[in-house]
């Protein structure tokens, strides 16, 4: 029998949940379309079609998805939604991560009064209604698309500091730890060296599952006018946009929304995937 | 139970505070005033207008008469319906939200928990896998995705109910089933998992070899043990709801304060959005406050940590 690495043992295992596969499949499929999406798609999203307001998904026209209530064509706006939707998932997942970990891991590692005061910080902003901050941030500090994903970054990290912390206080207290510190390293040496790394599998899991929240929130934003700003657009504009004239053009809503709830829904399938393959003895 | 019930409470002192502090100076750190107009006043116009609204003061004391005045409740002119206070806009909008809430509450309580109850006792049949394929979906679809979808298949094309508005119940059914299905939902499947664990704990064979029969056990014996990780979460939920419901009264033009603090918000009319996030944080500290006490006092280990 030939050893199996941790890494190769969870792909397998994520491989073999026949629901979190498909997702991943589903998921990257859509990313891919979406990146594809100015190559693939024959009209622009910017352009007019003045000859097609608001036409229905006709093959001939070369409009897939339709047209909305200006004559754009809906196929290359859903895309190009999907782009800025994933990428403001990707990045302000990204911030999260960072502020996370580094919370996390400190609050973890040095325990005592430290761990106890940072904590004690997360449970107050835990209680605050955060996504009235992020409105309010937007509010605020206009509508800039770098300050969507740093806004929403920066409130959504307290999951991944509280469960990176829970896994660093158990990690902290192993032989390889204590070795390290025996041998010198200083502290902030040991946590990048020695801590981060053995955090990997709980951060993906952690990470999967913030990215879909993240999508959300964006698209909750942009419901309300409050995310990118036109003509840039996202999955929660169009849906807004789709909702305004669902009564003569369903198509404008049907699509974007559907976009956006299967990768919703798919990436939670494979949040909970990963964690059961990286994590088989949790839950 | 007296000092778990007061050390609780002392908890929410600060995390009130942060929130006003955060609510403050974030408004005064805002580039740009309520009254930036395209339209430039004259000069003493707007000098006037500052000191009514005393803009012109210092930010320590611009918060300092903040403060003073949230302890009075008064929260405020409104920037931009002269004449009307933070407070009356509160108070003519709340109720609206706070009845679209409860029943949205009340809805998803009965039917998820009663869902997951389902499931978890038929576990790993095709009733659980389909009601918890059905769960993950209501999860991950936002309401605001919802919600246009209820008005075009229950409204536009099959024409049961109005497709918004704030009259009688009719109206009230669409906006409640789209706020409450995301929270249906996730308890569904709260419940399920904690109800499973409860299961198959050793009180519940003991009760089952003592011969009593299934529905007697499950009401009597796993009912609540597996209820109370749906408590816990009830503050959560809370704060989801009053969240959700911004975008539900939005889409169903609900005349409630989710409608006034999305104008406000675009509007950039300071106060309101303030006062809404200052009363909507402070309903869900102490809801929270009110959830904790209560899972004290159903629940006795808490209290003694």
């Amino acid at each position: 029998m030939s050893p199996r690495g941790l890494w190769a043992e969870a792909g397998r295992r994520l491989w073999r949940n026949r629901l979190a596969a498909a997702s991943l499949v589903v998921v990257g499929l859509i990313a891919l379309l979406c990146l594809a999406g100015p190559w693939l798609a024959p009209h622009s999203g910017e352009a007019l079609d003045f000859d097609n307001i608001a036409t229905p998904p006709a093959l001939a026209s070369g409009h897939w998805f339709g047209t909305d209530n200006v004559g754009r064509d809906l196929f290359a706006r859903t895309l190009e939604g999907g782009r800025i939707s994933l990428l403001v998932g990707l990045l302000a997942t990204l911030v999260s991560v960072i502020i996370g970990v580094a919370y996390g891991a400190i609050a973890g590692y040095f325990g005592g009064r430290c761990d106890a005061l940072m904590m004690r910080a997360v449970d107050i902003l835990y209680a605050l209604p955060f996504m009235f901050l992020v409105i309010l941030l937007m509010v605020l500090f206009g509508r800039h698309f770098a300050l969507v994903f740093v806004a929403i970054g920066a409130i959504n990290w307290l999951d991944m500091a509280r469960i990176v912390r829970g896994q660093t206080l158990t990690l902290r207290k192993r032989e390889f730890v204590d070795a390290a510190r025996l041998a010198g390293l200083p502290p902030l040496a040991i946590i990048r060296a020695h801590i981060v790394p053995n955090l990997l599998g709980v951060v993906i899991v952690c990470a999967t599952l913030t990215v879909p929240q993240v999508i959300l929130v964006e698209s909750f934003l942009g419901f309300l006018g409050l995310g990118v700003q036109e003509p840039a657009t996202s999955w929660g504009v169009l849906v807004n946009d789709g909702a305004a004239d669902m009564e003569v053009a369903p198509w404008a809503l049907l699509f974007p929304a559907g976009f956006l709830a299967v990768t919703l829904l798919c990436l939670n399938f494979l949040g909970d995937g990963l964690r059961d393959a990286l994590d088989p003895h949790g839950r | 139970m007296l000092t778990f019930a007061l050390k609780r409470l002392l908890s929410t002192v600060p995390t009130l505070l942060v929130l006003v502090t955060l609510v403050f100076f974030l408004l005064r750190a805002a580039p740009g005033g309520p009254f930036d107009d395209e339209r430039a006043l004259p000069a003493e116009v707007q000098a006037q207008v500052a000191a009514a609204y005393h803009l012109d003061e210092s930010p320590a004391r611009q918060f300092g008469r903040y403060l003073a005045g949230l302890a009075q409740g008064n929260l405020g002119p409104s920037f931009q319906y002269p004449g009307r206070t933070v407070s009356e806009l509160i108070a003519a909008g709340f109720p609206v939200s706070l009845q679209l809430g409860l029943c949205a509450m009340l809805l998803a309580l009965l039917a998820g928990c009663g869902a997951g109850i389902l499931a978890a006792l038929r576990r790993g049949t095709l009733a659980d896998h389909g009601l918890m394929t059905l769960a993950m979906a209501g999860v991950s679809i936002p309401n605001f995705v919802v919600a246009p979808l209820l008005i075009l298949a229950f409204a536009l094309a099959l024409g049961w109910f109005p497709a918004g508005g704030w009259d009688g119940w009719r109206s009230a059914v669409l906006p409640v089933v789209a706020l409450a299905l995301p929270q249906v939902a996730y308890l569904a499947r709260l419940t399920r998992t904690s109800m499973v664990e409860v299961m198959a704990q050793n009180y519940i064979r003991a009760a089952r070899a003592k011969g009593l029969p299934q529905r007697w056990i499950v009401v009597r014996h796993a009912l609540k043990p597996a209820l109370m990780p749906v408590l816990s979460y009830l503050g959560p939920a809370t704060a989801q709801i009053i969240t959700g419901s911004v975008v539900v009264e939005q889409i169903f033009s609900i005349p409630g304060l989710g409608r006034h603090f999305v104008q406000g918000a675009l509007n950039r009319d300071y106060t309101v959005v303030m006062g809404v996030v200052v009363f909507y944080g402070a309903l869900i500290v102490l809801f929270n406050l009110a959830v904790d006490l209560l899972y004290g006092v159903l629940d006795p280990r808490v209290r003694g940590q």
